[in-house]
C-alpha cells in the first residue's frame, strides 16, 4: 500500500516536472523577446546577429526548438552559457556542492535548534523562559535573510574577524570549506530555526492536550519519557514534513545569502545569468532549482509516509 | 429572528474588536504600521531633505544633527530617503495582497467549491507553480518582463498567488461539506447564494490573517528583489537596494545598512504581529 502511494507521488512528480520544464521553455522564449538582441545589445550588425542565431538554433521553429531542448535534457545537455561558452550543466555541477551544503547545514542547524527550543516553549508556556523562546523566534522570523546576512557579516567582517566572510573556500580542503560555510549556515539556519520552533511549539501544544499523554501520566511513566516517548513522536512526522516545505522555501533565498557572501553556488550562478541576460544558463538554473523542490517534496512525502503511514490517505 | 441574529452578530464582533484592541501584538503591529502609513503620507513633511539632493561634501557621513541617520555615497539624506522608501513599500506590500487575496480567494473557491475535474486542474496548476521557489519565479518574472515598481508587483504576485490558492481551498473544502451548507443546498438556495451567503463568511477569518501574512511576504520579497538590484529602481529610494548599496561600504558606513535594515525587520515584525493577533482574536481555538 505503502510502495503503491510513493509510486503515485512518484509519477505526479514527473508530470509536474516535464510541466515546469515545457513552461520555463515558452516563458522565456515567448515573452523575453528576442533574447540575441538582449545579448548583444541594441547596435549589434544584423550580421552578427544572424549568425548569433544560427549557432544558438534559435531560427528553427519553436517546436523543433523545444524538441530539441528536451531531446537535450534527457541526455544531459541544457545548452551552452552564452557567456563563457561552457555547458550550463557542468557550471551547474560545478557549485552544486557549495549550494547543497548550504541547505543542508542549515537545515540540519535550523532542526537540532528548533525541536529542543520549541519542545521547551510548549512544556514552559507560562515562564519566562519560554515566553522569550516565544519572542525571540517571533523576532526570528521576521528577519529576512539578507538582513541576517548582512548583519552577520558586519558582526564579524571588523567586530570579531574570526570568520572568513567571503567566498565559498576550497572544495578539496575540507577544514576550509567547513569553516566558509558557517556563518552562511548560521544567516540561514537561525532563520529556519525561528520558523520551525514556532510550529514545533504549536504543535506540541496540541499533543501535550491529548489524551493518551494523561493517560501515560496516568500509568506513572517518568515525565522525560512521557514527552519523549510519546509527545515526541507523535509530532516527529509533522516535523519531517514542515522541515520539508521550509527546505523548498528556503533554496528560493539562497539567492540572497549566495550573493551576499560572494558564495559560488547555484543562486549565485542564476543571478550572473540573469544580470548577463545569459538565457541558457538561466533557464537551466530555474530548472535546477524546480528539480530539487520537487525532490525534496517528494522526499518529505516519502518519510511522512514511512513515518506515519495513516497519512498516505490525505 | 433576522434581527436578533444580526444583533448577536454585531456584539459578537465587537467583542472580538475589544479583544483585538487588549492584544499586545495588535497594538504594537497597529502602532507601527500606523506610523510608517503616517511616514508615507507626510513624507515631504517629515523628510528634513529631498531624498535625490546630492550634497557630495557629507559623502558617507555618520549621522549629525542635520542628517540624523547620516548620508550615503552621494550625501543624501538616509533617513528621508528612508521616509521616502515607505512609498514603494506600502504599494507593493498592499497591491500585491491585494492582487493575492482577490485572484487567490476567487480561484480557490472555484477549486473547492467546484470539486471534481475544476479542483484536479486548478490543484494541478498550483503544484506546478509552487514547484518554482517564490524567490525564483519572482526573478524569472523580472529577468523576462524586466525591472520597475509595476512589474515588481507584477512579479511577486505571481509567485505568491498560488500559496493563497491553495490555503483558501483547504478552507472552501473544510466546510463545503459541514451540514449548514446541505441544508440550505437541500432548501433550494443557488450556488451564488451559498457561496455569498455562508462559504465566503465563513472563510472571511482565513482570508483576512493571510492578508497580514502575505503583504509581510510581498514586502520580504520586495526588499529582496531590491537588494539584487531587481526591483524598484535608483535613484528611487528602496529599502532593499540602499541596504546593498550600504553592503559596499559595509565597513566605514554602517549607518547606510543598520538603518534601512532596522526599519525592514520593524515593518515585518508590526505586519507578523497583525497576522497572529488577527488569528488569536479570530479563531480562539488557536488561543494555546
Amino acid at each position: 500500500m505503502t510502495a503503491a502511494y510513493i509510486l503515485r507521488r512518484f509519477v505526479s512528480s514527473i508530470v509536474v516536472l516535464f510541466t515546469v520544464v515545457t513552461l520555463v521553455f515558452f516563458a522565456v522564449r515567448v515573452l523575453s523577446g528576442d533574447p540575441v538582441t538582449a545579448m548583444l545589445g541594441d547596435h549589434a550588425t544584423a550580421q552578427a546577429v544572424q549568425s548569433m542565431r544560427t549557432r544558438l538554433g534559435l531560427d528553427n521553429p519553436m517546436y523543433v526548438q523545444y524538441f530539441g531542448y528536451l531531446f537535450g535534457l534527457l541526455h544531459g545537455d541544457a545548452g551552452r552559457s552564452i557567456s563563457g561558452d561552457i555547458p550550463v550543466i557542468q557550471s551547474f555541477i560545478e557549485v552544486f556542492p557549495f549550494t547543497l551544503a548550504l541547505a543542508l547545514g542549515s537545515i540540519v542547524f535550523g532542526l537540532l535548534l528548533s525541536i529542543p527550543l520549541g519542545v521547551l516553549a510548549a512544556i514552559k508556556r507560562s515562564s519566562l523562559l519560554g515566553s522569550s523562546i516565544t519572542l525571540l523566534s517571533f523576532v526570528g522570523v521576521s528577519i529576512p535573510s539578507f538582513v541576517m546576512a548582512v548583519t552577520l557579516l558586519l558582526l564579524f567582517g571588523s567586530l570579531v574577524p574570526i570568520l572568513p566572510v567571503m567566498g565559498g573556500g576550497d572544495l578539496s580542503n575540507i577544514p576550509d570549506f567547513l569553516r566558509h560555510l558557517i556563518l552562511p549556515v548560521l544567516s540561514k539556519g537561525l532563520i529556519t530555526a525561528a520558523v520551525l520552533a514556532r510550529l514545533v511549539r504549536a504543535k506540541f501544544l496540541v499533543v501535550l492536550g491529548e489524551d493518551y499523554m494523561k493517560t501515560a501520566a496516568a500509568k506513572g511513566l517518568s515525565r522525560s519519557r512521557i514527552l519523549l516517548k510519546h509527545g515526541l513522536k507523535a509530532v516527529l512526522a509533522e516535523i519531517s514534513t514542515m522541515a520539508g516545505i521550509e527546505l523548498a522555501a528556503m533554496l528560493g533565498g539562497l539567492v540572497l545569502t549566495e550573493v551576499v557572501f560572494t558564495r559560488p553556488g547555484l543562486g549565485k550562478l542564476l543571478y550572473t545569468a540573469v544580470i548577463e541576460r545569459d538565457y541558457f544558463t538561466l533557464q537551466g538554473g530555474i530548472l535546477v532549482f524546480c528539480i530539487l523542490v520537487i525532490g525534496v517534496n517528494f522526499l518529505a512525502d516519502v518519510v511522512c509516509v514511512m513515518v506515519d503511514p495513516r497519512l498516505q490517505y490525505d | 429572528m433576522r434581527r436578533t441574529f444580526k444583533i448577536y452578530r454585531l456584539m459578537r464582533s465587537n467583542k472580538r474588536l475589544r479583544a483585538f484592541c487588549r492584544n499586545k501584538l495588535a497594538i504594537f503591529g497597529t502602532s507601527v504600521l500606523l506610523l510608517i502609513v503616517t511616514m508615507a503620507i507626510f513624507a515631504p513633511l517629515i523628510a528634513p531633505h529631498s531624498p535625490y539632493e546630492h550634497n557630495y561634501a557629507l559623502k558617507i557621513h555618520s549621522p549629525s544633527n542635520s542628517y540624523i541617520m547620516g548620508n550615503d555615497q552621494y550625501g543624501r539624506g538616509v533617513f528621508s530617503r528612508i521616509v521616502y522608501g515607505t512609498r514603494s513599500v506600502l504599494q507593493i506590500g498592499l497591491l500585491t495582497a491585494v492582487v493575492s487575496a482577490v485572484v487567490g480567494t476567487s480561484i480557490g473557491l472555484v477549486a473547492g467549491y467546484a470539486g471534481g475535474t475544476v479542483d484536479r486542474l486548478i490543484t494541478a496548476g498550483v503544484d506546478v507553480m509552487m514547484s518554482f521557489p517564490p524567490m525564483i519565479l519572482g526573478i524569472m518574472v523580472i529577468a523576462i518582463m524586466g525591472v520597475g515598481l509595476y512589474k515588481v508587483i507584477w512579479a511577486i504576485a505571481i509567485s505568491l498567488t498560488p500559496g493563497f490558492i491553495r490555503l483558501t481551498r483547504v478552507a472552501v473544502v473544510s466546510i463545503k461539506h459541514t451540514t449548514f451548507i446541505e441544508a440550505s443546498k437541500a432548501m433550494g438556495a443557488s450556488h451564488i447564494r451559498i457561496i455569498g451567503k455562508h462559504v465566503l463568511p465563513n472563510i472571511s477569518d482565513t482570508i483576512l490573517v493571510m492578508f497580514a501574512l502575505w503583504a509581510s511576504k510581498a514586502i520580504i520579497a520586495a526588499a529582496s528583489l531590491g537588494f539584487l538590484g531587481l526591483g524598484v529602481q535608483p535613484p528611487d529610494p528602496e529599502w532593499g537596494y540602499m541596504l546593498r548599496q550600504g553592503m559596499e561600504l559595509l565597513y566605514c558606513a554602517p549607518h547606510m545598512v543598520v538603518f534601512p535594515g532596522l526599519m525592514i525587520v520593524l515593518l515585518i515584525l508590526a505586519l507578523n504581529a497583525l497576522s497572529d493577533a488577527l488569528r488569536d482574536v479570530l479563531d480562539p481555538k488557536t488561543l494555546t
